[in-house]
């Protein structure tokens, strides 16, 4: 800090302020004199004045745009690897379900039974749900049968 | 880099909408939640392009309750239903049209507590 202050008489860094203010120094200078003001201990007005510019266009400087792209692309990034890691895990399951051609699995009072028990009771199953389908089917014909038997009598009566 | 980045995300998406099955209620049944019941057999039987699971439960009306209320939120997709009260059992039956096949779903409960569920139709009907 001596030597900076031993460097510049305070006359000369307010000149270099002033420059800065009037925008003459180049990007390197204005980085040399900030580097400058924060090393030496003048205390005026234009010196105090410079250092708040600065404090702010640093502030400034950290809020442009980029970090905003940045973020807003590591965001996309994660998104696009969260939709390919769920959208192959669903088409993996997709195949799965096609590729299984004949499977059979059958769980009894909580344990899982070998592929053969498996396939019995399974066809029996299968024949339990025709019997039901056919239960069904002909309560429909009989309810139908029925409405119709209805019909015709209401129009005898007309 | 960012147009890649969407491009990929709009491919996956794309993949997994298409790939994803339409699911009914009554399926979120076959989860594994009931797998070591033991008043429960299930039964998942894949064969010659068809596709059944079943349940069939003893002496459970909870499960046969939650069965019944899965049915029922599937009525409003269905394109026939059926309740009927039988003798011995009351039967509940739908039918639901996808991908241009018919989805078989029926529970019967008997008069004892028990019941057998099941849902049925051919593989193509479930994707």
């Amino acid at each position: 800090m001596k030597d900076v202050n031993n460097q510049f008489t305070l006359l000369e860094i307010e000149h270099l302020c002033q420059l800065y203010h009037d925008c003459q120094l180049t990007l390197l200078e204005e980085s040399e004199l900030e580097y400058v003001l924060m090393q030496c201990n003048y205390d005026s007005p234009l010196v105090n004045q410079t250092k708040e510019f600065m404090a702010i266009s640093r502030s400034l400087k950290l809020n442009t745009s980029k970090p905003q792209k940045n973020a807003w692309s590591r965001l996309l990034r994660v998104a696009a690897c969260v939709a390919i890691v769920s959208g192959t895990f669903v088409i993996f399951q997709y195949i799965n379900l096609n590729r299984d051609n004949d499977k059979c699995i059958v769980y009894v009072s909580g344990e899982r039974v070998s592929s053969d028990i498996a396939h019995q009771i399974a066809e029996a199953d299968v024949a339990k749900m025709q019997q039901f389908m056919q239960t069904i089917n002909e309560q429909q014909a009989h309810e139908e049968a029925k409405v119709e038997q209805f019909m015709n009598h209401i129009n005898q009566l007309k | 880099m960012k147009r890649l980045v969407l491009i990929i995300l709009s491919i996956a998406t794309a993949f997994a909408l298409l790939a994803k099955p339409p699911k009914l209620n009554v399926e979120s049944l076959f989860d594994g939640r009931f797998n070591s019941n033991k008043s429960v057999t299930i039964s998942i039987y894949k064969n010659n392009g068809y596709f059944y699971r079943g349940i069939t439960v003893k002496n459970n009306p909870d499960i046969i309750k939650k069965i019944a209320n899965a049915i029922e939120k599937d009525i409003p997709r269905a394109s026939n239903y059926s309740d009927y009260q039988g003798s011995d059992s009351q039967y509940t039956s739908l039918q639901i049209i996808n991908n241009g096949e018919t989805i078989y779903i029926g529970l019967q409960r008997d008069r004892y507590g028990g019941a057998f569920f099941f849902i049925q139709g051919k593989e193509k009907a479930f994707k």
